[in-house]
């Protein structure tokens, strides 16, 4: 397996987690409705939706942090927008059924 | 990165994303779907947010790691990848396909019927258009406040 510095694996973490977040929300329609019965679509779609959100905040919030070889303002918005993004989620989260 | 030149896999990546959106679209008229066959419409769903993803990622991805192109469109193309995501996530609640059993009363007789008749499609759930609003001209107010800050 070809080996990654820092910098490299949060910039694969954010376009990997952004493509995973995507493919949970067509997931969630791919595998038709929710209903009270039948919860799988909504279970399956939210694996892969968290996840990629998870896996991008992380590395959208260390790559802001604690990268060194970044510019500078590129880090700066990557922090801000990667904490933007937690509190959003931790806002979505908090909303009974998501 | 990847032994591939970085400015031509973000263009790829672009490309796919936006061809992708666009497929789905397309996918929506010719496949016409119907409570009762509704392959159509989950199909050019699913086309439509995988285009999604591709556009944004590599939107983001782009901003950061491409350095052949002026530095002020490079920091434009984050943003606006950003804006894109903060967008999705506020707008992935809305993009839950839910169907419950108070959503059935009046011509709404069988779940199908339900489930058709409330399918999410970005666009056409009330509400749905005012959030994108407010959420981008929230972004625009913070990355405008950003960007003159940072120069």
């Amino acid at each position: 397996m070809m080996r990654l510095n820092k910098r490299e694996l949060v910039i694969f973490g954010i376009g990997f987690g952004i493509l995973v977040f995507f493919f949970g929300i067509g997931l969630g329609f791919l595998l038709g409705p929710t209903t009270e019965t039948h919860l799988l679509p909504k279970q399956v779609s939210s694996i892969f939706k968290y996840s990629g959100m998870g896996i991008t905040v992380i590395s959208m919030i260390v790559g802001g942090f604690f990268v060194e070889k970044m510019e500078k303002d590129i880090k700066a918005l990557l922090l801000i927008f990667g904490i933007i993004l937690l509190l959003i989620n931790i806002l979505i989260m908090s909303i009974p059924g998501t | 990165m990847f032994g591939m030149k970085n400015k031509d896999l973000i263009m790829f990546g672009v490309i796919i994303g936006i061809g992708l959106i666009f497929l789905g679209a397309i996918i929506n008229n010719v496949f016409p779907s119907s409570s009762s066959d509704m392959i159509g419409y989950k199909v050019q769903a699913f086309i439509k947010m995988i285009g999604f993803g591709f556009l944004t990622s590599s939107m983001v991805v782009g901003g950061i790691i491409i350095e052949e192109v002026d530095k002020n469109q490079r920091t434009l193309l984050l943003i606006f990848g950003l804006i894109i995501l903060l967008i999705y996530t506020i707008g992935s609640v809305q993009l839950d396909w839910n169907v419950s059993s108070g959503m059935m009363s009046g011509d709404i007789a069988t779940e199908e019927d339900a489930a058709y008749e409330y399918r999410p499609t970005g666009y056409g759930t009330p509400g749905f258009e005012f959030i994108l609003v407010i959420a981008a001209m929230i972004c625009v107010f913070i990355s405008k406040k950003m960007m003159n800050r940072l120069r």
